[in-house]
């Protein structure tokens, strides 16, 4: 082989090896890119899902919750109606046996129109006391409000008694009971400035506690 | 001889007023406080509580105020009184509300229902319902 023969071939041997070097470079460079890309795109698709799944799970939450919300202002709003329209009757009743029996103090001579007038109220107090008797023990008002109609049954035990003695002219019997009447009127009213002032307080009406 | 009456009641009916009132002047009146008796075992409470009034207060007549504590546990108080009966067959039980009032509180206070019939225990006699409303 001669030089020239020699340097020729080891000159096409380097063109071809570089050219194949090249060749081959491109195509691993393309063989990483892609395989980079899918993967790259494989997981922005999962990210997408994903999130796409986050955020349907989030609005479903959130419908959930306004769902709750309403429920709960819809029974805030139906206990609020029916605590304004018990309530305020039974403070109305409570003023009512309180003010009737003073009132029945004040004469000198009890009249059954008055004892009358005070058992009915006592009759309309159950029936109040029955009908929102549910929402007075989750106020935890029943007590005292029972506490009170049973003062008021006791008055009207003492009035009728009055009545008796009245009928059969027993002045210092009449005297005895008038007294018990009169102390028994003391733990009436002190109860009832109590159920007013439960009855009728801000809480009730806006379910906010006042400190 | 008084007749005597035994009130099922809450703790402020004062059976003092009604011990002293000319209107039951051959009566004595005893009361038995249920809003007063243990919730975890009221009926086992009542029955004995029962027993002993019978044994020492001997009562013609029980007279049940069917408030919260008797809405709380109707069959109880029932099944405790129908025991009673057995006990002294000449006992009255008398309520301060009807016999059909008294059914339907058993019937709200358990939706797999108690007897009914729970509720005869109750007397409907005319002269025993005045005499609860002049008590209650």
């Amino acid at each position: 082989m001669s030089m020239d023969q020699l340097i020729t071939t080891i000159l096409t041997s380097t063109a071809v090896t570089s050219a194949l070097g090249l060749l081959f470079r491109v195509w691993l460079e393309n063989r990483i890119r892609s395989g980079f890309e899918a993967q790259l795109q494989q997981q922005k698709e999962a990210h997408e899902i994903a999130l796409a799944d986050m955020e349907h799970r989030f609005q479903d939450q959130l419908e959930h919750a306004r769902a709750e919300m309403n429920l709960q202002n819809q029974i805030a709003q139906v206990l609020m109606d029916r605590r304004v329209k018990f309530y305020s009757r039974i403070v109305e009743l409570v003023y009512r046996i309180r003010n009737t029996l003073r009132g029945a103090l004040e004469q000198q001579v009890i009249e059954p129109d008055h004892v009358a007038r005070f058992k009915g109220n006592i009759e309309n107090l159950e029936e109040m006391i029955f009908c929102s008797r549910f929402d007075l023990e989750r106020d935890r008002y029943f007590e005292p409000v029972h506490r009170f109609k049973s003062d008021a049954v006791n008055a009207r035990n003492l009035l009728l008694d009055l009545l008796e003695y009245q009928q059969r002219a027993s002045a210092e019997d009449r005297e005895q009971v008038l007294s018990a009447l009169r102390e028994q009127y003391q733990i009436l009213d002190a109860h009832h400035t109590e159920v007013v002032g439960l009855l009728s307080s801000p809480h009730v009406f806006t379910g906010v506690k006042l400190s | 001889m008084p007749r005597v009456l035994l009130l099922l009641s809450s703790l402020y009916t004062d059976i003092d007023i009604l011990n002293h009132s000319p209107r039951f002047e051959n009566t004595v009146f005893d009361a038995l406080a249920i809003s007063d008796l243990p919730e975890d075992h009221f009926e086992t409470a009542l029955r004995a509580h029962l027993r002993s009034k019978l044994d020492s207060f001997r009562p013609d007549k029980i007279i049940l105020h069917a408030g919260r504590a008797f809405q709380k546990h109707p069959r109880a108080v029932l099944a405790a009184l129908r025991a009673s009966q057995l006990l002294e067959p000449a006992l009255q039980i008398g309520c301060d509300r009807s016999r059909a009032v008294v059914r339907r509180y058993l019937e709200q206070a358990s939706a797999d229902g108690h007897p009914a019939s729970l509720a005869d225990v109750i007397s409907e006699d005319e002269a025993l319902r005045e005499l609860i409303a002049g008590i209650f």
